[in-house]
Formats: C-alpha cells, sequence, structure tokens
C-alpha cells in the first residue's frame, strides 16, 4: 500500500491561531494514487482545513501530513505537495491571479517550467473542457460567478495535477455545467489522476470509490457511496441528505418492490422495475 | 405592492471593445407575498438581474419599480428602494466587510436608523435564524467557514427587515440542514407577505416552492410561467444549461414502460404511485 499511497495523515490536529478548539483533530487517512475520494459533513466540520493540508497550505499544529512520503513540513515535502496537488477553492476569487482569463490558466503551466506550444495546447484545452472556450480573452472582472468558477477549475486542470482537489468547488455551475464538469473528473480519473471531492450533493460522491464523513474535526465515517446510502439516522446526524432518486430507491426497497443489491441508478432501476 | 420589470435591458461598458449586453428586455412582476425563482445558464444574466431589483445597477433601457417607486438616481428614490429591497450577493464575500458578525449583521439597522435599544434584539433575532450561534458573535468574519460565512451574509440583510428579498444563489455552500433551515425561514417570510426572488440552479428547488418562475437565457425572459408550466417547456425542449430533474426522467421513463405515475419531483410521491402501479 505505500508504495502507491499519495497522501498519509498521521494523528493529524490543526489549531487555527488564537482559535480555542482544533478544526480538525487526530486525523488518520491515506489516499491511495489514482483514488476519488469525497470529504463530506456539515459546515464547519473541518473539510476545508483538511483539504488545506494536502498542499501544505496548513501544516499540522500536531501530527504529521505526507504527500508521496515527504512530511509537508520540510522544504522538500511543501515542495512536493504544491507540485502534487492542485486546488480549487470555494471562492474563485481567491485564486484567480490574472487580469484576462487565458493568462490566468496559463499561470500554472508556465510555473511548471512547460514549453510555449505545451502551454499554449494546455490552455486552449483547459477552457474548452472548462466551457470557457469562447471566454480566452475576456477580462476577468467581466465573468460572473460561474464562469469565475469555471475558470478556477480550468486553471487548476491546465497543470494536469497528481491530485486534484475540489473544494465545493461546483456550487455555482448550471446543471448542464456541472454535468459536463463530471464527465471531465471522471475522464481525468480514467486518466489516474487522484480525485478529492468535497460536496454538499450527494449525487456528485455517485462515481467515487470512498467517501469519508467529518464531524467535529474527526472522521466520523469511512466507506464506499453505496453503503453510505444505506446508513440510516446518521445520515441526518451528520447533516447528510441523500439525492431524490436514493430516496425513491429507498422506499421502493421498504416497500419490497426493489432487492436492495439493485443499485440507485436511474437504468438499474428501470430495469428491475420491469422484471 | 410589487417589483415591476419592464423591457429591462443592461449593457455593461457600452461603447467599448468589451460591451456586453446581460440583459435583453426583460419583464416580470414579483409580488408581495410571493415567491419568485430565476434560473438560468451561467452567464444568463440572472445577478445582474438582481443588482437592478435594489437599485445597485440602472437600467440601460426600460424600467424597474418598487412599489410604485421607479429606481432610478435622484429624490431619493435610490434609499427608498435600498430599504426595501435586500440583496444577498452571489458570493458572501462581496458583501461581508465588517470586523466581527455582531458588527456585521448591525450595519444594515443601524444605518436605517434602528433605535440602540432594539438593535441588539434585532441582530440576535437575525442570527438566531439563520443558525449562529453567541459563540460566533465576535468572531471575525472572514476567518468563517464557507457556509458560516454565507448564513452571516443572509442574516445581515434579515436585520434590516426588508420587504422584499433577493437572493443570489443563496443555498450554495449550505450543508443539508442550513439548507432546509433557510427555505423554511424563507417561506415563513414568504406567508407573513414578504416578496422573495430567488435566484437558483437547483431547478427542484425552483418547481417545488416557487410561486412563478423566470427562466433567462442570453439575457432575455425565455420562459416566465407557474412551475408546472415552466416544467412542461422543459420536457417539450431544451433550454439552454437546464436540464430535466433525474426524478422526472425517471418518472417519464416509467410513464413510456406503461407505468401510472405523475411527472413529479418529490420523492414520497413518486415511491407511491410506482408502488400503486406496481400493485395492479
Ligand atoms: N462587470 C461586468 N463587466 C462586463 N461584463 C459583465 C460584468 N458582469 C457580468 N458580465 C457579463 O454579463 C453577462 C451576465 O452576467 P451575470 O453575472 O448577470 O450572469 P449570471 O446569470 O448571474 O451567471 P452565473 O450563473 O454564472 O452567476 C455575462 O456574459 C457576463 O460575462
Ligand atoms: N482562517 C480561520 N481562522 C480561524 N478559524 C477558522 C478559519 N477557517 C476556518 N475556521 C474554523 O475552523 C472550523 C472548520 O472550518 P472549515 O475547515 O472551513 O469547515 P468546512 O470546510 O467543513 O465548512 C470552523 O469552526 C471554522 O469557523
Ligand atoms: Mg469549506
Ligand atoms: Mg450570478
Amino acid at each position: 500500500m505505500t508504495e502507491n499511497c499519495l497522501v498519509r495523515f498521521s494523528g493529524v490536529s490543526y489549531t487555527y491561531p488564537e482559535a480555542a478548539a482544533p478544526a480538525i483533530a487526530d486525523i488518520d487517512l491515506k489516499i491511495a494514487s489514482g483514488e476519488w475520494i469525497a470529504v463530506l459533513g456539515c459546515n464547519g466540520s473541518g473539510k476545508s482545513t483538511l483539504a488545506k493540508h494536502l498542499n501544505a497550505l496548513l501544516i499540522p499544529t500536531q501530527g504529521d501530513c505526507f504527500v508521496n512520503e515527504f512530511n509537508t513540513r520540510g522544504e522538500d515535502g511543501k515542495r512536493s505537495a504544491r507540485r502534487a496537488v492542485s486546488m480549487v477553492f470555494q471562492n474563485p476569487e481567491n485564486q484567480i491571479i490574472a487580469a484576462v482569463v487565458e493568462e490566468d490558466v496559463a499561470f500554472g503551466p508556465e510555473n511548471l517550467g512547460l514549453s510555449p506550444e505545451e502551454i499554449r495546447a494546455r490552455v486552449s484545452w483547459a477552457l474548452d473542457v472548462s466551457g470557457l472556450g469562447k471566454m480566452a480573452r475576456k477580462p476577468v472582472y467581466a465573468l460572473s460567478g460561474g464562469q469565475k468558477q469555471r475558470l478556477a477549475v480550468a486553471g487548476a486542470i491546465a497543470q494536469k495535477p497528481p491530485c486534484l482537489v475540489m473544494d465545493e468547488a461546483t456550487t455555482m455551475l448550471d446543471p448542464r455545467g456541472r454535468q459536463d464538469l463530471m464527465e471531465v473528473l471522471s475522464t481525468l480519473h480514467s486518466g489516474g489522476m487522484t480525485l478529492v471531492s468535497i460536496t454538499h450533493r450527494l449525487e456528485e460522491i455517485l462515481r467515487c470509490d470512498r467517501c469519508i464523513v467529518l464531524s467535529g474535526g474527526r472522521i466520523s465515517w469511512n466507506g464506499t457511496p453505496r453503503e453510505l446510502f444505506l446508513l440510516g439516522e446518521e445520515l441526518a446526524m451528520w447533516g447528510l441528505e441523500v439525492p431524490g432518486m436514493v430516496k425513491v430507491w429507498r422506499e421502493l426497497v421498504q416497500k419490497g418492490l426493489l432487492e436492495a443489491k439493485i443499485p440507485p441508478l436511474m437504468g438499474e432501476m428501470v430495469e428491475a422495475l420491469c422484471r | 405592492m410589487s417589483i415591476d420589470v419592464k423591457g429591462l435591458v443592461h449593457v455593461y461598458h457600452p461603447g467599448t471593445p468589451l460591451e456586453t449586453k446581460a440583459l435583453d428586455g426583460v419583464s416580470f412582476k414579483a409580488e408581495k407575498g410571493s415567491w419568485v425563482a430565476v434560473v438560468g445558464h451561467t452567464g444568463s444574466g440572472k445577478s445582474t438581474l438582481a443588482q437592478h431589483l435594489n437599485g445597485l445597477l440602472l437600467p440601460t433601457e426600460g424600467s424597474v419599480s418598487v412599489d410604485g417607486i421607479e429606481v432610478r438616481q435622484g429624490e431619493g428614490s435610490l434609499r427608498k428602494v435600498r430599504q426595501k429591497v435586500g440583496l444577498v450577493f452571489q458570493y458572501p464575500e462581496q458583501q461581508l466587510f465588517e470586523e466581527t458578525v455582531f458588527k456585521e449583521v448591525s450595519f444594515g439597522p443601524r444605518n436605517w436608523g434602528i433605535p440602540a435599544d432594539t438593535l441588539k434584539d434585532r441582530v440576535e433575532e437575525a442570527l438566531g435564524l439563520v443558525g449562529i450561534g453567541s459563540d460566533l458573535y465576535e468572531a471575525n468574519p472572514f476567518r468563517l467557514s464557507g457556509g458560516q460565512k454565507r448564513r452571516v451574509a443572509i442574516a445581515s440583510v434579515l436585520s434590516s427587515g426588508p420587504d422584499y428579498l433577493v437572493l443570489d444563489e443563496p443555498t450554495a455552500g449550505l450543508d443539508s440542514p442550513g439548507r432546509r433551515q433557510l427555505l423554511d425561514l424563507l417561506s415563513n417570510l414568504k406567508a407573513l407577505g414578504r416578496g422573495i426572488i430567488h435566484i437558483t440552479h437547483d431547478m427542484e428547488l425552483a418547481l417545488g416552492l416557487a410561486d412563478m418562475i423566470l427562466v433567462l437565457d442570453e439575457g432575455r425572459s425565455s420562459l416566465w410561467g407557474r412551475p408546472d408550466i415552466i416544467l412542461g417547456e422543459l420536457i417539450e425542449r431544451d433550454v439552454r444549461g437546464l436540464v430535466i430533474p433525474d426524478m422526472v426522467r425517471f418518472a417519464g421513463r416509467l410513464r413510456d414502460l406503461g407505468f401510472e405515475v405523475p411527472l413529479t419531483w418529490e420523492p414520497p410521491v413518486l415511491a407511491e404511485a410506482i408502488y400503486r402501479s406496481q400493485g395492479r
């Protein structure tokens, strides 16, 4: 396991300066290379704080965080973490750097020291898959809220990082844009990229390999999305709400119309009901 | 009593290479005591529209009026309109500026001259309504988690007690209890006679809660009607950026296969209908 372990948290706690209590506490977590993991939990449960340890934006106040087996406390570790992990933040304003869309997307690839042709190719690919193809020359201040969020995503994927962390980065996308982005993420995942999705919308975790639930800064649960959907009162306790389709699925299972082994997916449910 | 938008056009940076017509002849009416949902693709003009409703932007053409007061420069129109219409921005960071949560939420009522002895109650009530406890009153709003910031931004508009609330994607970033709490709160405010104008990408929410839905497409009001009518239109034709809710698609497929189920977006209703239909 260790050789393909991209991120390893060992007893990590983090307390913000002047804060009374830790925002995350006693986190032990391994993320394998190529895994797609979802981080769930209420507002303030510590999701963003945990995420910021992955690229050494925060260093544990207790315990250690390793990226590619480098401790993020050391200079090597910080460098390794920043190269391996790209973050898309909750608020795109916090990470848009340049004044013009395409320049902003080029910023990451330029920092990687790629050739001008490669930079151009990456920028145009990233803008395209993010649905900003026609806006390359637009100034950033003239973008709508959702367009800014798309730009933040484009900037991160243009770096083709080994690991991409999306911290509630789809909140402002229209439904079609959200679907398109899920496709893009799936493709990147198939290509071997490690993905960490932080979201309140559980329909977005259907394709994840594994999810963890944070509550009060601690990991309360760890398992597959399907296992999560089968839980009872715990879900409400953690402030999680399953998607509408999953609710229908659960009711049909309870009424004895569907077997629990049929997954809560539209195609499978229709097929089972017609049998 | 209503907000009346007629033939509203908004052009950003007119006469420059950046000229953008963000709104192109939008008309609709948001009455007191009703809930209007505004939906549409990324960049369709929703936030631009929102900023017209309380006079942060002024029409390039057309008009906006609030309870008969036209939104324009002069004669104190903007001050009156801003007291009537509260706007919660798309990103809380666009709105927050004070050093503490308490000061942030006091700003509005203080600005409108609410006497000091009732100010504290108002602020505490507003923060209570969004689930922010007294432990965070002295916190710096910029150091809160994303969802906590969103709650404070909403409270800072509620505390002024506006007649109309314009909320630009207010559920984004809220956890599920927070989202329910907010929606219940908005329903209560509506029942108390306030007008709710709710910008959202969540079609199920719009269909389930709104009295009227406005669909924007490239700055034009492409659809305006009751939720059932809008749903019918969505099923009939492709609307840029929007998708038919999963559950409605599911119900549609079952209908095609002979199940007698309604096109609903309510899980228990659909489950029950499938059960009955299957039983026959
Ligand atoms: N300050 C500005 N200067 C120039 N153009 C702008 C400005 N703000 C918005 N626009 C443009 O106006 C159009 C409408 O933008 P608006 O922010 O109203 O969209 P929106 O419907 O709120 O989108 P989203 O769902 O992404 O928030 C878009 O084409 C956008 O690029
Ligand atoms: N910059 C900061 N300074 C102090 N406290 C913070 C800061 N950012 C977050 N917190 C606090 O840490 C806790 C966890 O926050 P966060 O990780 O942002 O939660 P989540 O992302 O799950 O909503 C919350 O109690 C929040 O108020
Ligand atoms: Mg967060
Ligand atoms: Mg907007």
